[in-house]
């Protein structure tokens, strides 16, 4: 069949080409030529008939495309300018068929583009935005690495070649060498790299036909690849793109942090000057806009209103109603004053008309209604002869005004002896007239009388308030600038500074008590059962005496201590604060030059309290958020050092001293309770927490030490569950209460902890001075029965010293900063995320080590259905 | 040794469509494209390339061609659409109580994503290709049958042939205008398609060969709406993944229920599915409650705009042709009293 199609191409293009051309030949005297304007100038037909090179077939260019390392930079170019190429011709509608399908890759690639870009839009914190499109490229790169990984690399080493090699055909397409299993251009090949795979697929080399037989195993095994790729290639995308995102995202939340740090601590170098970029033009043209709406219209408290709310966009309410208070003592004074114009007399007098027919009902007739209420005349001639137009009017003329109508009102009823009214009447009309309907649209004549302010907002008072605009666009600038600076430091959001320090050091924390991933499966749905841990672990480490505490204070604190580097607390408690301090003393400066006063003092404060003021709020952000953080590290540590101390000294002379041994007992209790409050240290819970139930009737006789048994304490007396049957709260204990805080934060460092944190003295001071604060506003009794009184208390340093002379100030707010975040809680929250993202590694990366371990096997099943060839060779 | 054709096993038909098979033998036969025909066409192949594809495939038999290649295409879709649900799904029911809502709030979102792309991808692309077939006639899905012989595999092997589904503008470079010719056997004109295509798309009536002047626009609009369902689908697919990610599912999916047999819960699934995908449309439009900046605000809108115009461009360029339909007769150009070589 083969060669009869052949015989017959052969003679058709013999009948077809060399016949016509012979035919041609004979004619050619014959042929008159017509040449056209952009033929060849020198194209001679005859001598391209005659020379006959013309029928020839070109000289093949196909070859195999080396992609390697070297190669793979100008492939990529190749590669775009071809897909560019294709687009061209697409459009043009004159594409191939190699070009559609590449154009069909180019699409989804766009199309992925899109959905990446649009999440990028929905997402707010800067990592999970920029996963969009780590997500998007992973996932490219997994379809691409899946055969190559998988596939490809286990083929070359097993089988000698590639499966999945390319090659490029004389009209320059890249295709797949054995994408068509019916069509590999085998020819391409050079017979030694056949004979070199041959050797490697130990196809017998005396073999008649043997390069045939080397293709045929090439064909099946590159076959069976293409097949196993089609199988695998949707189980492993996803997941190796997942597992991928899993992996860099860490890399890429530590670029992200150090960016963001570096830039804040630049920002903080020369804040004043780069806070012009945070310059908005919206107060200036929020404001423009209003005075233009209203320019040259009497000033009312709406055009005030407004104006202070185009000024203060972004602002507290509280610096709203300064701007406002100032605008109004600027423009309006100490007194309103209004003008009345003849012309608001006919509104006057219909009002006056409206009013009484309203109050009278169908007590007056129409006609006697007409005649009490008085004309514009009477009006007109009652405020000339009062000199009412003449003069601004405050309240006092406002009150001689609506005399003087109601007068007039009387004067007409007078006047018309048919107009029948009795005083009930005249008194309700008269009400009538007076009644402002505050908060009502009912009609009102002191309203309208009120009408029209005497202050205008003219050019003058437009300078004014466009100089405060300015003002106040400068100062917006800086405070963004402090508030960028703030934000990204210490706020509680994805991708600060803070919640990177705070997660990596907590995570650090799991990993230094070498919390194992049992334990953690165990604990993850109770805070209280990862308290309990907690309590074990550090207890395990307080009892040893293998150097296994001291390392794990060093280790914690050395991670304790990146926060130097980091959030930087230096910074932002001195240079920060006089940041601060500088540019709301510059804007307080600015305001007063301009008269606003009042604005002036809602932004610093008044005299050199800064409560309830801007600043006060900008470094209370500050302030809050640092000693929160700063506070839930230290009582880490102070949890270990309890213990520590202890288990030192399990008779508590740290409290009684030498010469006294405390009840065991009353030590066990406090024990207990230390464990507790350092472990689920709330601040909301605190009060209630030391409602602990203890045994009413203690062992006073039993002053023996306190037992620890396998790294953990023994309670002899002490049990919570019998307690809750038999205990009781003793709420007058008042001893028992400085007992439990002297054990907790008023004893002098155990020696161990101070030694452990000698290489550590920024995280040494953080603890004692978390201490003593602890000490002072939190252990101090008075403070609990008065939260927000300021008492006389012995001031404690934290250190062993105190000074009998001080006093500190407690309040709600100081002792929940004290506190920090609860140690359980915060332990509880992380145990759950690690324990959710090892399973999630363990079920994927599981099935994706499978999937892989399963397809780069399969390699050695490929090839060896077929084995004719033996057969031939025996 | 190629067996004689009858042995075609007639079982290897897809039930529901009407071949006749007969002809079948023959030649190649044309399907008509319909919703059902394609749906028949789509489940055969799909059978098969689950089946008897990858098994020849493995066995790394001579048989499998191109065609069983690329038909295999359709398991990486639809393993890798299951895989991305159980990624963001399977996991969830191990985590504690809050983190299991929130996970599968997400995970559930993102299960919708996949089954929306899938569905605007494929719905979309007869946005591209209906109109085209209105404005010019040309239906470059239209779907043709091929008896396919195949070598046996063994000495017993009689079933040698193969039911391949193609369309007739599959290959630009090789369309198969030889099924789109009449049969002259059955009384039909040979160029009874051409001509009708010539007349639609204005190159006139009675043409003396119109199949020569046709062939080139078609190809011409084949590969421009190839081109166009490509570049537009795929931006239409993005539309259905911002939609699925919307918070108006946050509602639906709280109590939502897939399974029939619940009866009335289900039903009222099904009428919540379809207010909240025509809400999340909306909200996709309107940008979600709280956003700010202009792309927080506008993305949705941009992103809608970006699918309307890849279509309505595209579309627009299939519609416009290089090859103009003369405006002269051709007795009014050629000069009678010169003379002209014909190549």
């Amino acid at each position: 069949m083969k060669i009869s199609l052949m015989d017959n191409f052969i003679a058709n293009s013999r009948s077809n080409t060399f016949g016509n051309y012979e035919k041609n030949k004979s004619a050619s005297a014959e042929i008159e030529l017509v040449t056209t304007r952009k033929a060849k100038p020198n194209f001679d037909i005859n001598r391209e008939l005659a020379n006959r090179t013309f029928i020839r077939p070109l000289p093949p260019k196909g070859h195999i495309v080396k992609n390697n390392l070297f190669s793979a930079p100008m492939n990529f170019v190749q590669e775009v300018k071809t897909d560019f190429k294709a687009l061209n011709s697409a459009w043009s509608g004159d594409a191939n068929d190699h070009q559609l399908g590449k154009l069909n890759d180019l699409g989804m690639k766009l199309g992925g583009l899109a959905i990446a870009s649009y999440l990028f839009t929905l997402k707010k914190a800067p990592v999970t935005k920029a996963m969009e499109f780590v997500g998007l490229g992973s996932f490219f790169a997994s379809m691409a690495l899946w055969p190559k990984l998988a596939l490809d690399i286990p083929a070359r080493l097993i089988h000698g070649f590639s499966p999945f090699m390319r090659y490029e055909d004389s009209q320059g397409r890249k295709k797949g060498f054995f994408q068509d299993n019916q069509y590999i251009p085998f020819d391409m090949l050079k017979e030694k790299d056949i004979d070199r795979i041959g050797n490697r697929l130990n196809v017998p080399k005396d073999l008649p036909n043997r390069r045939e037989a080397i293709e045929e195993r090439m064909r099946q095994i590159a076959l069976q690849n293409n097949t196993m790729w089609m199988l695998t290639a949707g189980f492993a995308t996803p997941v190796m793109s997942s597992l991928i995102c899993n992996r860099l995202e860490p890399y890429i939340e530590n670029i992200h942090n150090k960016r963001l740090n570096k830039k804040m601590e630049s920002l903080l170098t020369s804040l004043s000057e780069q806070s012009k970029k945070f310059t908005s033009p919206e107060i200036e043209k929020g404001v423009n806009e209003v005075l233009t709406l209203h320019n040259n219209e009497p000033i009312t408290d709406e055009i005030l209103e407004e104006i202070a709310k185009a000024l203060t966009i972004d602002l507290n309410p509280n610096v709203r109603n300064g701007v406002k208070k100032d605008l109004e003592k600027l423009f309006i004074g100490e007194e309103v004053r209004y003008n009345i114009q003849p012309d608001d007399l006919k509104n006057i007098s219909n009002t006056i008309h409206t009013l009484l027919k309203d109050a009278a009902g169908n007590k007056i007739l129409k006609e006697n209604l007409e005649a009490i209420v008085p004309t514009e005349t009477q009006l007109n001639a009652l405020f000339t002869q009062n000199g009412y137009f003449e003069k601004s009017l405050n309240e006092l003329d406002m009150a001689n005004v609506l005399s003087d109508i109601t007068s007039q009102v009387s004067e007409n009823i007078k006047n018309n002896p048919g107009v029948n009214i009795d005083e009930s009447l005249k008194r309700k009309l008269s009400k009538a007239l007076r009644n402002t309907h505050d908060n009502s649209s009912k009609m009102s004549l002191p309203k309208i009388l009120r009408a029209n302010p005497a202050s205008v907002l003219n050019a003058d008072a437009q300078k004014i308030i466009q100089d405060a605009s300015k003002a106040m666009t400068k100062f917006c600038a800086e405070n963004t600038a402090l508030n960028v600076y703030s934000f990204n430091k210490l706020a509680q959001a994805p991708n600060t500074i803070k919640a990177k320090y705070w997660n990596d050091t907590v995570n650090a924390l799991v990993d230094i008590l070498k919390i194992t991933p049992a334990e953690i499966e165990e604990t993850r749905y109770d805070r209280k059962l990862v308290g309990e841990l907690f309590n074990k672990k550090i207890w395990n480490l307080a009892l040893s005496k293998d150097g296994s505490y001291e390392k794990f204070v060093q280790d914690f604190s050395h991670r304790v201590s990146e926060i130097e580097k980091t959030v930087n607390p230096d910074n932002l408690t001195n240079k920060f604060m006089s940041e601060i301090d500088s540019a709301f003393e510059r804007a307080s400066n600015e305001f007063k030059g301009l008269g606003f006063t009042n604005t002036a003092q809602r932004l610093v404060g008044i005299n050199s309290s800064e409560a309830g003021s801007l600043k006060g709020i900008t470094k209370a952000f500050v302030k809050d958020n640092l000693s929160t953080l700063e506070n839930t590290m230290s009582a880490i540590l102070n949890k270990a050092n309890v213990f520590r101390t202890i288990a030192n000294d399990p008779e508590f002379k740290f409290i009684s001293g030498d010469a006294k041994v405390m009840p065991r007992e009353i030590r066990e209790e406090l024990t207990a309770l230390a464990e507790y409050l350092t472990t689920e240290g709330r601040i909301s819970d605190y009060s209630v927490k030391f409602d602990f139930i203890r045994n009413p009737n203690p062992n006073l006789e039993d002053l023996s030490s306190l037992e620890f048994e396998n790294g953990q304490i023994k309670y002899k007396y002490y049990n919570a569950k019998t307690l809750q049957k038999d205990g009781n709260i003793i709420k007058s204990d008042e001893s028992f209460f400085r007992n439990i805080m002297k054990t907790l934060f008023g004893t002098k460092l155990d020696k161990d902890t101070e030694n452990a944190l000698a290489k550590y003295s920024g995280v040494k001071e953080r603890l004692i001075s978390y201490r003593a604060n602890m000490y002072n506003v939190v252990g101090n009794l008075e403070n609990f029965m008065f939260p927000s009184h300021i008492t006389n208390m012995t001031k404690y340093y934290g250190d062993g010293r105190v000074d009998p002379a001080s006093y500190t100030i407690s309040t709600p707010k100081s002792r929940s900063n004290a506190v920090g975040a609860p140690i359980d809680e915060t332990l509880a929250n992380t145990m759950k995320r690690m324990y959710n993202t090892r399973k999630w590694l363990k079920m994927f990366g599981g099935f994706g080590a499978g999937l892989l371990g399963f397809t780069v096997l399969s390699q050695f099943f490929f090839g060896h259905s077929n084995g004719n060839y033996k057969k031939n060779k025996a | 040794m190629i067996l004689p054709v009858q042995n075609h096993n007639s079982n290897n038909l897809v039930f529901g469509l009407n071949i006749d098979e007969e002809e079948l033998k023959k030649h190649p036969v044309l399907i008509k494209n319909t919703l059902p025909n394609r749906m028949a066409i789509e489940w055969d192949k799909f059978t098969n390339a689950i089946t008897m594809y990858p098994a020849r495939g493995l066995k790394g038999s001579k048989n499998s061609n191109f065609y069983e290649f690329l038909t295999m295409g359709v398991i990486p879709y639809l393993t890798g659409s299951a895989m991305l649900m159980a990624v963001f799904n399977s996991a969830n029911k191990f985590f504690a109580a809050a983190e299991r809502e929130k996970a599968s709030k997400f995970g559930s979102k993102m299960a919708l994503g996949v089954v929306f792309y899938g569905l605007a991808k494929n719905i979309s692309q007869n946005f591209v290709t209906l109109p085209v077939k209105w404005l010019t006639g040309v239906d470059t899905e239209e779907p043709y049958a091929e008896l396919k012989y195949k070598l046996p595999e063994h000495k017993n092997d009689t079933d040698i042939t193969s039911l391949e589904y193609h369309k007739v503008l599959e290959s630009l470079e090789f369309p198969r205008w030889d099924v789109k010719y009449g049969n002259e056997a059955k009384g039909e004109p040979r160029n009874i398609w051409f001509d009708k295509i010539a007349k639609k798309i204005g190159l006139g009536y009675d043409l003396n060969d119109s199949d020569q002047d046709v062939k080139p626009r078609v190809k011409e609009i084949a590969v421009k709406t190839n081109f166009a369902k490509a570049f537009s689908s795929y931006m239409w697919a993005a539309i259905g993944v911002g939609m699925a990610l919307q918070n108006t599912w946050d509602d639906f999916f709280k109590s939502a229920t897939w399974k029939p047999w619940k009866g009335k819960p289900f039903v009222q699934t099904m009428g919540r599915f379809i207010d909240s995908t025509f809400n999340s449309a909306i909200q996709l439009y309107k940008g979600q409650e709280g956003a700010k900046g202009f792309w927080g605000k506008h993305s949705g809108k941009v992103l809608i705009a970006s699918a309307v115009l890849s279509t309505l461009s595209t579309v627009t360029n299939v519609l416009i042709s290089r090859h103009k339909p003369s405006k002269y007769d051709s007795k009014d150009i050629i000069e009678s009293d010169r003379k002209y070589v014909v190549n």
